[in-house]
């Protein structure tokens, strides 16, 4: 790999004789809304997410908070039901589809290309403003009403005819959900011509960063899957304001229509939030073995194969919906497909670990606490998977339990540790290393005593969406709260972490971990094309063996030099 | 702990698939603890071996698609297991036997309505099924999507407008107390302190549903209402829950609408609070709760299981809607005041006879058949025939007798 | 950046005007693909309740005019053909060419939308409207059903597959009506995009963007108008000749 990136260019040049970054090339409130730079756009989508997952994580402390005792602990049932909704619909359209597409794929993707851009910029930053319409949509079905139809719609609830339930406010938020939706898609069209069309000479297929293939097919999945959901959620906003009979029973529609319309998108949607967490965890684990992924084509073929199974399984959330014996057979079989690619994952993962050189910065804890949460949400899954025993789980705790080690033990744990890891070469910054620790140790400790305990209750009947309880669950709910405040402080301690960074952290040098990936062999923060020069790519991602010392030098490249010249 | 009895993660079993489903449990169970120690101890084993330190450097990764090939595809044969098995006990637990008994059931924002045979219903949230006989549950919905579930059975199916769903099982232990051995008996002095006879079984009476986990089983609850605010307690029995486990919203402004809230209407009033209650009782006496309909109301019984009829009439009176059209206090509306009926000369615009005495008979025809004769002054204003029980027309009457004293 | 590394039409980021085109022409084959699940979607609704409601599918299919829909047909199949040639005339480099095609292509969306607004303003007038507006003239219910509707509606079952007596008017045209408008409805959105992206090429066409060497946008749009001329295919028989 050679990259001139430190060739000064004469216009370019900042006062101090730093490279140029993207930073602080252009300055100014406009340079930052209607920039093109996928840097910039990336770092929008960042604080939009985190303030996505903020808000959606008051809403599950509200939660938590009424369900710590039985009875009204805080709020009645009604605004209940509105709050475990809103928790719902904003992790899921707000945080988690978008948070590492959006932000660290849109920062990094074109980067680990060696590209300047994503192929089409204008339609990034239309991309990211269309998310941002969704959301003051989502905002004012909260201000202006009442949704508390589960994050699901399902009808006839949502449509709310002649039943108790289904405000007009639903209208807001599938509105919200179909903008949205596009945005997504618009990301994913963009991320696929990326893909094909911009990697830098001499990165072939067989050279792309793991990273890369999870999000090249999150990308096919939110083009193919996402456009049904829009249309799902026009035919409900017919429904509603006219009544045309198709999901509405009383006018001889079929509510497990919806279902099955819902579920063709978002079981892929599943997908969509975990597969970026895998292709995370892909780079923070040879980086911190500083060994190439074990069975590499056999990762990125998972992912692949992970994709397109997605569309095929959708069925597995219905079996006690009434479909017939043969679509729950079908369904059923397929779904356990599902689990070997996942197998595949977290095996080559342990084999990377074998022979390495380990070492457990932040960003790896993260890495680990993936393996270790997402192998819990894989195995239930195999509860869930199983006909008979699911008929019995289905819709109790242990099914929010299980997508809750999926999509926080194992999608935001990717976020996190992919935050951490590229926080460096976005910001220019360190953080301080030991609150980040003891952030991770709370999140750990919170995430699990929050949700083995569900576990536990959902296997004993414990239904979901529940208010109030009976005296049986009484220990467990109280347990499961003080996980999620445990959860809150690390959060908070997260947050005091990142801004003390901003603020006052360290320098960071081009590469702190000491990776061999194509990101890091630019300058920190990156220049505003990426690299000065377009980077031609003469090794793989992970192949530390070809590397240099001086490529994967952890500190600043003067005091290289220094040390070389000593 | 007997399995039976229910374990950390599962409650007892009470059904005839029930073992069936929990021995899956455990085989995934252990097989998933296999997987995860596997996974976990050799994440540490490595991260712990190959850890960085000094004069230690990472080896070039080598390549086995042996390995690759393995470990991909033997967990198929897992799999293919666990999806087999899976599927017979789903097949299993759809098809119901011929000789099932049939309960209809309807869900409604926020109660479950059970007919049993012969269109005989028990209070609302009342299901009765006999023991070691199979059940099977039709079910329809009034509103919204709900599903029928009762973790004992280990059974579950949505309840969806528009469609019939059908669910079964067959209970295999009575809900009686333990230590009057399954406790079967004829009235309350052969049950032991603590439980009282209802319907053939000595059930335990609770307060709470902390008082059943002891008495019944794990996983109990405290049927019936609580007792509105300033009413005398009632007697209430252990039974097992039936839960609504698909979403279906909660009514507005109603501020108690918890379980267990002492100051009011605490059950059904909102999806969680949505309950029903399973009696398993023997067959004998479910033959005779078909033959004889539904008992007196816990809240009309008093501590020894003695009804008061007027009580009993009274309810089935604002129930029923009765007091839509007729009132209790003479005042005048669609169809004749309930005051002072009793034993009256009725006049009549059609009939056979066009005087009669309101007797037994014409309040029993009246209920049956209420177009048979109309009072003269009132129109035929279409009152449904109601598909009441003799015992619950026999209370109707006492209670008009009680208006008429 | 050196903003000397290509012809103007190249934007920065791109090496090549070939690496551009590909990436353009590849990403709206992605557009396209969702676009196709997107129409996917109803034409799923649309087999269900055809399968479920088969009289009202045939009654409210007599209840369209479909020499309407065949004209409108073969305007958009000529429109198509006309948006093969604009793309040849860009290839060329003839502007002028490129231009009237466009044209033509234009007014045969206009036609279209002419004829889908006659459609349209019968169905509003007479009121064969989705859902609880079915019968309702202008989407007011208060005056109820026109004699004008009662005489479309006994043609129309007078014509359907089964005849069930003029009096039986199947409940489901409801759901009928409402799957001709959400389909009907969004490809005409598609079509009015489209024409304001043609209006969008005459501009740049005018301004001597394109070349021999550039012509991706004409390009690109002619792919997406095929499609909706694609979908339109489909769309016709479906709803208007069945029997």
């Amino acid at each position: 790999m050679t990259v001139e990136a430190e060739v000064p260019h004469t216009s370019d040049t900042a006062s101090q004789g730093e490279p140029e970054n993207y930073l602080t090339h252009e300055t100014g409130l406009t340079s930052w809304l209607i920039t093109v730079d996928h840097k910039r756009i990336g770092l929008m989508y960042l604080m939009s997410v985190i303030f996505a997952f903020a808000f959606g994580g008051a809403f599950a402390l509200l939660l938590r908070t009424e369900l710590a005792t039985q009875g009204q602990t805080l709020m009645e049932a009604d605004t209940y039901n509105q709050v475990f909704t809103l928790h719902g619909a904003i992790m899921v359209f707000l945080f988690i589809i978008p948070s590492i597409p959006g932000a660290l794929g849109n920062f990094f993707l074109p980067i680990m290309l060696g590209a300047k851009d994503v192929a089409f910029p204008k339609l990034n930053l239309a991309s990211f403003w269309i998310y941002v319409l969704g959301s003051i949509f989502a905002v004012l079905a909260i201000v202006l009403g009442h949704v508390d139809t589960g994050w699901t719609f399902y009808t006839p609830y949502s449509v709310g005819r002649n039943v108790t339930g289904g405000d007009q406010a639903v209208l807001w938020m599938t509105t919200a959900v179909f903008i949205t939706g596009f945005s997504s898609i618009l990301t994913g069209v963009n991320f696929i011509a990326t893909v094909h069309k911009m990697r830098a000479p001499g990165l072939h297929w067989k050279r792309l960063p793991l990273f890369i293939w999870g999000v090249y097919a999150t990308a096919v999945i939110q083009v193919l899957a996402t456009p049904v959901l829009a249309i799902t959620v026009l035919l409900l906003f017919m429904e509603k304001t006219m009544s045309v009979g198709i999901f509405d029973p009383q006018l001889g529609g079929d509510p497990v229509l919806f279902q099955h319309f819902f579920w063709f998108y978002s079981h892929p949607a599943v997908y969509i939030m975990i597969l970026p967490g895998m292709a995370v965890v892909n780079e923070l684990i040879a980086t911190f073995s500083k060994r190439k992924i074990f069975g590499y084509m056999f990762v990125a073929m998972s992912s692949i194969s992970l994709a397109l199974l997605s569309f095929v399984v959708w069925g597995h959330h219905m079996f006690t919906s009434g479909m017939s014996e043969y679509g729950t057979m079908v369904f059923s079989a397929l779904t356990f497909l599902v689990a070997i690619p996942s197998g595949v994952k977290i095996f080559n993962w342990i084999a990377t670990l074998y022979e390495g050189s380990v070492s457990f910065e932040s960003p790896m804890l993260y890495g680990l606490a993936f393996l270790v949460l997402f192998t819990i949400g894989g195995l239930t899954g195999l509860f869930l998977g199983v006909l008979s025993v699911d008929v019995y789980l289905h819709d109790t705790y242990f099914v929010v339990a299980h997508f809750h080690y999926t999509m926080m033990g194992g999608t935001v744990m990717g976020f996190l540790g992919g935050l951490h890891y590229w926080w460096p070469k976005m910001t220019g910054k360190m953080y301080s290393e030991t609150l980040a620790r003891i952030a991770f140790g709370f999140v750990f400790v919170g995430f699990n005593v929050t949700f083995i305990s569900q576990f536990i209750m959902g296997s004993q009947g414990m239904p979901r969406r529940y208010y109030d309880y009976l005296d049986q669950f009484q220990p467990f709910h109280m347990t499961s709260t003080g996980g999620a405040y445990l959860l809150g402080i690390g959060f908070t301690i997260m947050a005091i972490m990142l801004v003390k960074s901003l603020r006052s952290g360290e320098k960071a040098p081009p590469n702190p971990w000491g990776s061999a990936s194509y990101e890091w062999m630019t300058t920190t923060p990156p220049h505003p094309h990426n690299f000065a020069e377009t980077p031609i790519i003469e090794r793989g991602p992970y192949d530390y063996h070809l590397c240099s010392e001086e490529e994967l030098w952890t500190g600043f490249p003067e005091d290289f030099k220094k040390g070389s010249e000593a | 702990m007997n399995e039976t009895e229910g374990t950390i993660q599962l409650p007892p079993q009470w059904s005839t698939i029930a073992p069936e489903v929990d021995d899956m449990y455990y085989a995934i169970f252990w097989i998933s603890v296999v997987f995860a120690v596997g996974i976990y101890a050799s994440t540490a084993y490595f991260s712990w071996k190959y850890r960085k330190r000094k004069g230690h450097k990472a080896k070039p990764t080598g390549h086995s698609t042996l390995i690759e090939i393995l470990w991909t595809f033997t967990p198929l044969i897992l799999l293919g297991w666990m999806f087999h098995e899976g599927f017979v006990g789903y097949v299993e637990g759809s098809v119901a036997p011929d000789n099932a008994v049939d309960v209809r059931v309807r869900g409604m924002q926020w109660n479950w309505e059970f007919e049993h045979e012969g269109g005989v219903i028990d209070d609302l949230g009342v299901l009765k099924v006999p023991v070691n006989r199979p059940v099977r549950l039709i079910m329809s919905s009034q509103d919204v999507l709900h599903s029928f579930f009762v973790p004992h059975f280990r059974v579950k199916r949505d309840v969806v407008p528009g469609m019939y769903s059908t669910l079964w099982f067959e209970a295999t232990r009575m809900t009686g107390s333990e230590a009057t051995s399954g406790g079967a008996c004829e009235n309350d002095s052969q049950c032991a302190e603590g439980t009282g006879c209802n319907w053939g079984v000595c059930t335990p009476t609770c307060t709470t549903d902390t008082d059943c986990q002891d008495t019944l089983t794990q996983g109990a609850y405290c049927g019936g209402r609580p007792p509105e605010p300033g009413a005398e307690p009632v007697r209430r029995y252990c039974t097992l829950p039936v839960f609504c486990t698909e979403y279906c919203g909660a009514g507005q402004g109603i501020t108690r609408s918890a379980f267990n809230d002492p100051d009011g209407p605490g059950r059904n009033t909102n999806h969680s609070t949505m309950m029903a209650e399973v009696h398993v009782i023997p067959e004998a006496n479910y033959q005779e709760f078909l033959a004889e309909g539904p008992p007196c109301p816990s809240q009309c019984t008093d501590e020894a299981g003695e009804c008061d009829p007027t009580c009993w009439g009274r309810n089935l009176y604002s129930q029923n809607g009765c007091n839509a059209c007729h009132s209790v206090d003479g005042s005048s509306g669609p169809a004749p005041t309930w005051q002072g009926l009793w034993g009256n000369a009725r006049e009549f615009s059609n009939g056979a006879e066009a005087v009669a005495a309101a007797d037994e008979n014409y309040i029993r025809e009246s209920i049956l058949n209420p177009g048979a004769r109309i009072v003269s002054g009132y129109e035929n204003v279409a009152m449904p025939a109601y598909r009441l029980s003799d015992r619950q027309i026999e209370a109707i009457t006492r209670y008009m007798q009680s208006l008429s004293e | 950046m050196g903003h000397s590394h290509g012809p103007a039409y190249l934007a920065h980021h791109f090496e090549t005007p070939k690496q551009q085109f590909e990436s353009a022409k590849l990403g709206m084959w992605a557009f396209l693909s969702q676009e196709i699940l997107f129409f996917s979607g109803l034409f799923v609704a649309y087999g269900i309740f055809r399968t479920w409601y088969p009289e009202s599918f045939s009654v409210g299919s007599h209840l369209l005019n479909w020499k309407m829909g065949a004209i409108n047909t073969a305007v958009l199949l000529g429109s198509s053909f006309t948006a093969a040639m604009a793309v040849q005339s860009a290839q060329k480099g003839d502007k002028g060419k490129t231009a009237s095609y466009l044209i033509v292509t234009f007014l045969c969306a206009a036609g279209f939308m002419v004829v889908k607004y006659f459609e349209y303003s019968h169905k509003w007038h007479v009121g064969t409207l989705p859902g609880q507006y079915f019968g309702c003239p202008g989407f007011d219910c208060s005056n109820g059903p026109t004699l004008e509707f009662a005489e479309e509606m006994s043609t129309a079952i007078g014509n359907s597959y089964e005849n069930f007596g003029a009096n039986m008017v199947p409940y489901h045209l409801r759901t009928f009506f409402g799957i001709y408008f959400i389909m009907t409805g969004l490809h005409g959105v598609h079509v009015l995009i489209g024409m304001g992206l043609i209006l969008w090429m005459l501009k740049r066409n005018a301004s001597n963007e394109f070349s021999a060497e550039f012509y991706t946008p004409v390009d690109l749009f002619a792919l997406y108008w095929h499609l909706v001329d694609l979908v339109w295919i489909f769309l016709f028989p479906l709803l208007y000749l069945i029997d």
